[in-house]
């Protein structure tokens, strides 16, 4: 794993417990899905959604991150777009 | 509005006549914007007339579009209405459902309302043939190649007046769906009455985001334009959804005047939009909210977010509106602020109104004001009383555009149409000639305008491996994330199951029968479901027990 990576991906995770006041910030990993927290859905995901491009300053591509299936496929796509949006 | 056509098809033909060139629609979709003329919509339109009658299809049979956002639904829809069809959109499938499901959950509804065609795309067209073939209907791929149409096949048809024209589909699972029939003359009676509540003139301009298989966005939003004559800025939902602002670029740029929203629409809007961001919003002569329980926190929220882009509290109205009344029912007045009221919270619980100055347990209610012109309203008890001396009723409406009643549903119709007047389920007092809806005579739930019942969300648990039949209850909850009303169920497992793979289970295939996401999911123990003594779900006293978040019953 890359570091940009892994740094998105903490920066991602940390990210989900904010938007969704998780509890217990441990349950959370890349292979966390919507369906596992209570309170993910079309309308606070947006709130992530933006949480994410704030603190990684680009603007997500929407067709895929409503499609991602769990929070590893949302790394994924957070750490393309941070890479499109510095070259 | 009176010397023009009576009828859908007659009133798109008239406005390519005589206002060929002027807009119908601003389409919005991934930064483009394409304009469509009323001669672009006509001319189109005709094309997939000629194309569905080339197809099989003839006047008074139905068809439903079925497609994502796309300036087809338009030219699907009127062409089917030139074609003399009972035209019909339902919800495209979302990315995340499951299409085999999607796909028998509609062909089990089919076999009952029996359409003669279903436009959709490409991606969803196959499965739909697959299932819809042994019924006789014919699935028809949406596209470019449709525009042209038959030219031979594309003859004009007037139909009557009082010929259903179009049927607006009930949200909630889909094998369940009620089809309200809706006459042309019930369409436009019901739109000079709603112009007349809105002085709605054609230097009008709409702008929406709203899903056109939903009353708001259909009648208000799309009919409105097609009738009056006024332009509408059409957005992609699903894009909204994650950009909220795109809604005040398009009222910015198109000085849009009139905006539909449900209540979570100004609380996703004040809560996502970034600070420092303004517009000139003072264009919007109304912001109208309704579909849901509209909050008065709601609208104070947004004007106060919102005051520095020209929004003022006497641009936020309300409306209540249903789908068997054509749309609108109600009417906050245009240029004030809607009336707030504060009731007793012990009286309220009791089912009756004590206006109160406030304190402890003090309910906030925001008028949906008065009837519009021709609408009477009743509020009567369970016995059919009129509900006096402040007790909160049912409301049941008359007017001269109600619904001609459920499509093929003659028995549901008959529990819900008497005499003329319409039950409507929904809770309410009146107040000084203003309406107030308190909630609901059932168990139906109300999320992001569209409405859901608990006992059919129950009963699609039924058949989910590691839970037990029956034992499964659904009730409202606060979803404090997104500010709106959410569902939660609490569900009984059988031993040994896995409560993380059971949770996973039952959203899947709620979200899969409703593209409902639950808000929570209680896996409890065999016997900890609430009933009541006579062995019915107790969802209140479950509420109490496994919501996450107390749930506010009052506006």
């Amino acid at each position: 794993m890359s570091s940009e990576r892994s740094a998105v991906a903490q920066l991602v995770i940390t990210a989900v417990v904010r938007t969704f006041r998780v509890v217990d910030p441990a349950s959370i990993d890349e292979q966390t899905t919507a369906q596992d927290v209570d309170g993910w859905d079309s309308l606070s995901h947006t709130m992530l959604l933006m949480e994410i491009e704030t603190q990684l300053r680009c603007d997500l591509p929407l067709d895929e991150i409503y499609l991602a299936s769990n929070v590893g496929e949302l790394v994924d796509i957070a750490t393309r777009a941070r890479s499109a949006s510095q070259t | 509005m009176g010397s023009t056509p009576q009828t859908l098809p007659g009133i798109f033909r008239h406005w390519s006549t005589t206002h060929g060139a002027q807009r119908f629609c601003t389409f919005l979709q991934r930064g483009a914007a394409e304009t469509i003329t009323f001669w672009d919509l006509a001319a189109r339109s005709r094309g997939y007339a000629g194309a569905l009658r080339s197809r099989g299809v003839r006047p008074g049979e139905t068809v439903i579009v079925i497609l994502p956002h796309s300036p087809h639904l338009f030219y699907a829809f009127c062409g089917a209405l030139a074609a003399g069809a009972v035209a019909s959109f339902m919800a495209f499938p979302s990315p995340k459902q499951d299409r085999a499901r999607y796909v028998a959950d509609h062909a089990k509804l089919f076999a009952r309302i029996r359409p003669r065609a279903v436009v959709t795309d490409e991606t969803s067209a196959s499965a739909l043939r697959e299932a819809l073939d042994a019924l006789g209907i014919e699935v028809i791929i949406a596209g470019d190649a449709l525009l042209h149409g038959d030219a031979d096949e594309a003859e004009e048809i007037e139909p009557d007046d009082d010929a259903v024209a179009v049927l607006q589909h009930s949200s909630g699972t889909t094998g369940l769906k009620k089809g309200v029939m809706l006459t042309h003359r019930a369409i436009f009676a019901h739109a000079r009455a709603l112009n007349a509540a809105l002085g709605i003139t054609e230097r009008d301009c709409i702008a929406s985001w709203l899903p056109l298989y939903h009353d708001m966005g259909f009648v208000a939003c799309f009919l409105g334009s097609l009738i009056n004559g006024t332009p509408l800025v059409a957005l992609d939902p699903f894009e909204w959804v994650a950009r909220p602002a795109l809604l005040f670029d398009a009222i910015e740029a198109h000085a849009a005047t009139l905006c539909w929203l449900p209540n979570f629409a100004f609380s996703h809007l004040a809560r996502t939009v970034p600070a420092g961001r303004r517009w000139d919003l003072r264009s919007v002569r109304a912001f109208i909210n309704c579909s849901e329980p509209c909050k008065s926190a709601t609208f104070a929220r947004f004007a106060e977010r919102f005051a520095d882009s020209g929004v003022t509290p006497e641009q936020l109205t309300v409306s209540y509106a249903m789908a068997e009344n054509v749309f609108g029912v109600t009417q906050t007045p245009l240029g004030a602020s809607a009336r707030v009221l504060r009731v007793d919270g012990d009286a309220f619980l009791a089912g009756r109104v004590a206006a109160c100055d406030g304190g402890e347990g003090a309910r906030t209610l925001l008028s949906c004001g008065p009837p519009l012109p021709g609408v009477e309203l009743a509020v009567r008890t369970p016995d059919g009383d009129p509900a006096t001396g402040g007790t909160i009723g049912e409301i049941h409406l008359r007017s001269p555009f109600l619904f001609s009643g459920y499509d093929n549903l003659p028995e549901q119709t008959a529990r819900v149409l008497r005499d003329g007047w319409y039950a409507s389920g929904d809770l309410g007092f009146i107040d000084t000639g203003e309406l107030f809806v308190t909630g609901r005579v059932d168990d139906m739930i109300v999320v992001n305008g569209r409405n859901y019942y608990a006992h059919e969300i129950e009963d699609l648990l039924n058949d989910v491996p590691g839970l037990v039949p029956g034992r499964a209850v659904a009730f409202a909850i606060e979803n404090r994330v997104a500010d709106a009303t959410g569902v939660a169920v609490a569900v009984e497992g059988v031993p040994d199951a896995d409560d993380q793979t059971l949770i996973r289970l039952v959203k899947q295939r709620i979200f899969d029968a409703l593209t409902l996401t639950l808000g929570s999911v209680s896996i409890v123990p065999r016997g900890a479901v609430f009933k009541t003594t006579s062995g019915k779900l107790d969802r209140k006293r479950n509420q109490q027990a496994y919501a996450p978040t107390p749930f506010e019953e009052s506006m």
